[in-house]
């Protein structure tokens, strides 16, 4: 007879993460500002899923226009080769 | 008439002059089309972080001015084939993206927000020289 498993899976929670432009109102995305489009980068260029940086929806479209914009104007990298 | 940012990367050795030309040619086309000139910004040399035509280095400038499709087509003919450019884009304002609120047909310059925009080109490298040397 198979041993019927009597515990449940525990539930596993992690801690909600926040958009920060959402949370700080006097942050704003623009495509100039290097250095608040850079933590949403990776260190080979890419842009971060909201999945892991926590940006909402709305903000989320505004940073990754703003990064493409950045890119075309050499302000942020396409692709970082050599890191 | 609707608000618009043109973003120039200059050679990294183009001169002053050069760009003061520039920037009054492109004056005239933007008055030409009842269209004004907001504000201009010059950042200097900054890296690039990709080479542009074996440029590892731009002059970069911002000019914001308000205009129409005509206004666009001229400044698009006047920068095109300027050799002393290396990239050009041509972005549409809006009230996030800039310090400049449309009012009626003519563009203001907006007071409240102009604490908002990221500090003057100079602090900025300023700033970022002195992030350096923490590091």
């Amino acid at each position: 007879m198979i041993k019927r498993r009597t515990q449940k899976k525990k539930p596993f929670y992690t801690k909600r993460k926040i958009c920060r432009f959402c949370s700080d109102s006097n942050l704003d995305i623009a495509y100039k500002d290097y250095n608040t489009l850079r933590h949403f980068i990776t260190e080979r260029g890419k842009i971060i899923p909201r999945r892991i940086s926590g940006t909402c929806a709305k903000h989320q479209r505004e940073l990754a226009r703003a990064i493409k914009r950045a890119r075309v104007l050499s302000i942020m990298p396409f692709a970082v080769v050599n890191f | 008439m609707k608000g618009y940012e043109l973003c120039i990367i200059f050679q990294p050795d183009a001169s002053d002059a050069v760009m003061d030309e520039l920037f009054s040619v492109l004056g005239s086309a933007v008055t030409k089309y009842n269209g004004s000139v907001l504000k201009t910004e010059k950042w200097g040399k900054r890296n690039l972080k990709y080479a542009i035509k074996k440029h590892a280095k731009g002059n970069f400038c911002f000019i914001f001015f308000s205009g129409t499709a005509e206004t666009l087509k001229e400044i698009d003919r006047i920068v095109r084939y300027n050799e002393q450019i290396l990239r050009y884009t041509i972005i549409k304002l809006d009230k996030n993206l800039t310090p400049v609120v449309i009012e009626g047909a003519t563009l203001v310059p907006a007071v409240a927000e102009d604490a908002e925009v990221p500090a003057s080109p100079a602090e900025e490298v300023e700033a970022a020289a002195t992030t350096a040397e923490v590091q």
